[in-house]
């Protein structure tokens, strides 16, 4: 008898964000750099994790503006925080912002990253499809008193939003 | 309930036409982000095909209300089940309530149904055309493209038990679907 291991369903790069393993919609994606949409709020996206793997880093697309800070965090399907960086300062330049975060593993389902941001005038690169898309694709928000992810989500569907994120995990460490 | 996720990916929070399990909008020639469109033909139903990868709970219906809601239609979405043929069959659940908000995801609890792995088809249907948007893409005009995303049926409001699909002259892809959570 020779045991074979199944493939993993679907592309399984080093990278999972929230374009390549989202719940994004359409084919003609445009992502630019616009300004975060409220201050302290945080943007929960659905993140779909197909095998078990480990997170060694979080990233998002930073836009050239920066004179705040963000968080950037991992959540269960439950709304429990699994990993984050914690606050930080926001890079003033268009680049791919990845922070280190303690290596951690999770096996197969249903995530959300997040992301907070502590003014409206940085920029990070998203998707700006008109409301309520993004509450029709899942995802949620939560208005925070600061900018520091929580240790449980109070999560919301926001019918206003027209604001979706590019962030990613990385279970490779090369990209730093 | 707890039903983990299998061998076809995580289950999704918010399912839908032109979502990750929705029709493959490439594919079909869709353009563009969904918009408000006026609604095509009182109570007329439309099927439109999904695929169903893991086992999931069907908690809510909803639909994606256009900018104009003022004519106080009634809006119903379910799920079919796939007749051996590949056309919607079966209805196994759906949900009702007048339009809403204008640009909002709008919400009806359902019976919690258990949806295994498959192919099923989402209906969607509007008692009336007059003052009733919802967000929608197209999938072009002529050809194929109509024929191959959705099937029309009259008189559907209810909409029936046992789905009597016919082709279609439209090619609007309605954004609706169901949801797997009950997060407000």
């Amino acid at each position: 008898m020779t045991l074979v291991r199944l493939p993993p369903p679907g592309w399984l790069p080093h990278s999972l964000d929230t374009f390549t393993h989202g719940a994004v919609l359409t084919s003609t994606q445009t992502i630019t750099s616009t300004a975060w949409p409220t201050t302290n709020l945080a943007i929960y996206v659905p993140l779909r994790v197909p095998v078990a793997m480990v997170v060694v880093k979080l990233w998002y697309g930073s836009g050239s503006t920066g004179t705040g800070s963000n968080d950037i965090g991992l959540y269960d399907s439950n709304g429990a925080r699994l990993v984050s960086n914690g606050n930080a300062a926001k890079p003033a330049s268009a680049t791919e912002d990845v922070r280190d975060v303690a290596d951690t593993t999770i096996g197969p389902g249903l995530y959300y990253l997040a992301l907070v941001a502590s003014n409206s005038t940085d920029t990070y690169y998203a998707e700006t499809d008109a409301a309520p898309m993004c509450a029709a694709i899942g995802v949620l928000t939560e208005a925070l008193g600061s900018t520091v992810l929580p240790a449980s989500a109070s999560w919301a569907v926001n019918q206003t939003l027209a604001y979706y994120p590019r962030m990613g995990l990385l279970r490779d460490t090369t990209v730093t | 309930m707890t039903i983990l996720p299998g061998f076809g990916g995580p289950i999704l929070p918010m399912v839908s036409t032109i979502g990750v399990w929705g029709i493959p909008p490439a594919g079909l020639g869709t353009t563009g982000a969904p918009t408000s469109g006026a609604w095509e033909s009182a109570d007329r139903a439309v099927y439109i095909p999904i695929q169903v990868p893991v086992l999931c709970v069907v908690r809510r219906v909803w639909w994606a209300n256009g900018a104009t809601v003022s004519g106080g239609a009634t809006i119903e979405v379910g799920v079919y089940s796939q007749g051996p043929t590949g056309a919607p069959k079966t209805k196994l659940v759906s949900g009702s309530a007048v339009q809403g908000s204008a640009t909002q995801v709008q919400f009806v609890d359902v019976t919690d149904t258990v949806l295994p792995p498959g192919q099923y088809w989402l209906a969607i249907m509007a008692s009336s055309v007059t003052n009733t948007t919802l967000f929608t893409v197209s999938i072009g005009s002529g050809g194929v493209a109509d024929i191959a995303g959705r099937f029309v049926q009259a008189s559907a409001n209810p909409l029936p038990s046992s789905a009597t699909p016919a082709e279609t002259a439209n090619a609007n892809i309605w954004f609706c679907g169901f949801s797997t959570t009950t997060i407000t």
